[in-house]
């Protein structure tokens, strides 16, 4: 039955108490848009719902599939919703195995059929895993920088020779940056290497400039270079390590990298290896 | 393992968790500014007093970027981007030879 039913049409309020929850009315012109924003690999959300058309006596199941792209970028679909009420909706990793931190679902009502139409309402927002769904009602307006975020640990780069380490933060990522870690096998040229760690937004003047130790490393030598919280400023075996500003939150576009006063052309940098807490940026 | 045009890095695309690798050029190091010095790609600025800056004054004064920079990273997270990318570069290439892994399991004896 349209919205343009009979006004003396009473609708079936007293059934509506056993579906549960708190159904929301929507005319014909309004529809749930469903925007997912993804870092892991391989997943699927599959979007279970349920809609109680006016006129009707039963609830109507809906659930599309979604498979995000894997870039941090929006991935929407919009479900079309009939005159009536949607009764729940629940957004639940089918395949794939996202950490908290990495696939964050929005579900919106908007007025039209594209991804572009005005929103009227924001049901629920979240971070979803295969163990835990995005649900409405009972679900939240959670910020996708809110929670513990993933924990990752990811291979950097191994620059040419004679190029400085450099990691980049990726667009719509936040870091928090707990390890860092490289290696550089200094070349025969005479030299005395000091590598120090820049932090930087993208532009020319960093804004930490950590220096391990005022040690140099000479030619051919190959030294580890390690960063980390809490780790002292000190001198080991073939290995420097220094501390990392605590709780540092980076944003895309922000950089990690070496700078090396008297680096040689045949130097080299290896074994970029570093750990991390990553939420997504830009929900 | 791709290999950067631009810069020389080699680098996996995909990490080990199946999460996307974006590679971005770093900044010319001190060597490769020093190079580009030598033939003439970049003339260092005078100091006060008309001496010119040597190459490690250069380099804690400002960034040296190379023209041809590529950066992998999308250019926004709305859809309507579409997996453009902020710079190609000189672009990037697979690498003809794997790199032996880092982690080798060995059979029993």
């Amino acid at each position: 039955m349209s919205s343009s039913a009979d006004p003396s049409f009473v609708p079936p309020l007293p059934p509506l108490a056993a579906f549960a929850g708190a159904p929301l009315y929507v005319t014909g012109d309004d529809n749930l848009l469903v925007t997912v924003k993804n870092a892991a690999a391989g997943v699927t959300i599959t979007i279970g719902g349920r809609t109680l058309a006016v006129g009707d006596a039963d609830a109507s199941p809906f659930g599309p599939t979604i498979v995000p792209a894997t870039d941090r970028s929006d991935s929407t679909i919009v479900i079309p919703l009939t005159s009536g009420w949607l009764v729940s909706v629940q957004a639940k990793v089918t395949a794939g195995s996202p950490l908290s931190g990495q696939t964050w679902v929005r579900f919106s009502l908007i007025h039209g059929q594209s991804a572009s139409s005005p929103e009227l309402f924001t049901l629920c927002s979240g971070y979803v895993t295969a163990k835990k769904p995005l649900s409405y009602p009972g679900g939240s307006l959670v910020d996708s920088l809110d929670g513990a975020g993933a924990l990752r640990s990811i291979i950097g780069a191994t620059p040419g020779a004679g190029a400085e380490v450099s990691e980049t933060v990726p667009t719509g990522a936040r870091w928090d940056l707990i390890a860092f870690r490289f290696r550089l096998a200094s070349a025969v040229a005479a030299a005395n290497r000091f590598v120090d760690l820049l932090l930087d937004d993208g532009g020319a003047i960093p804004y930490a400039h950590l220096y391990p130790v005022a040690t140099a490393q000479v030619a051919s030598f190959t030294f580890d270079y390690t960063f980390g919280h809490g780790l002292p400023n000190t001198t080991g075996q073939q290995a420097y390590m220094g501390p990392l500003p605590n709780d540092l939150r980076m944003g895309a576009g922000h950089r990690i990298r070496s700078s090396t006063l008297g680096l040689q052309a045949a130097d080299q940098f290896s074994q970029v290896q570093y750990l991390l807490r990553e939420w997504i940026e830009g929900s | 393992m791709l290999h950067c045009q631009s810069c020389g890095a080699t680098y996996e695309p995909t990490q080990p968790d199946g999460a996307q690798y974006f590679h971005a050029c770093p900044p010319l190091s001190r060597a490769e500014l020093a190079a580009a010095v030598k033939d003439g790609r970049v003339v260092l600025p005078k100091k006060p007093g008309g001496k010119t800056e040597t190459v490690d004054e250069a380099m804690a004064a400002r960034v040296y970027e190379r023209a041809n920079k590529r950066d992998e990273n999308i250019v926004s997270t709305k859809a309507a981007n579409d997996g453009a990318i902020l710079a190609e570069g000189a672009g990037a290439v697979e690498l003809d030879t794997p790199t032996p892994a880092r982690v080798v399991t060995v059979p029993q004896a």
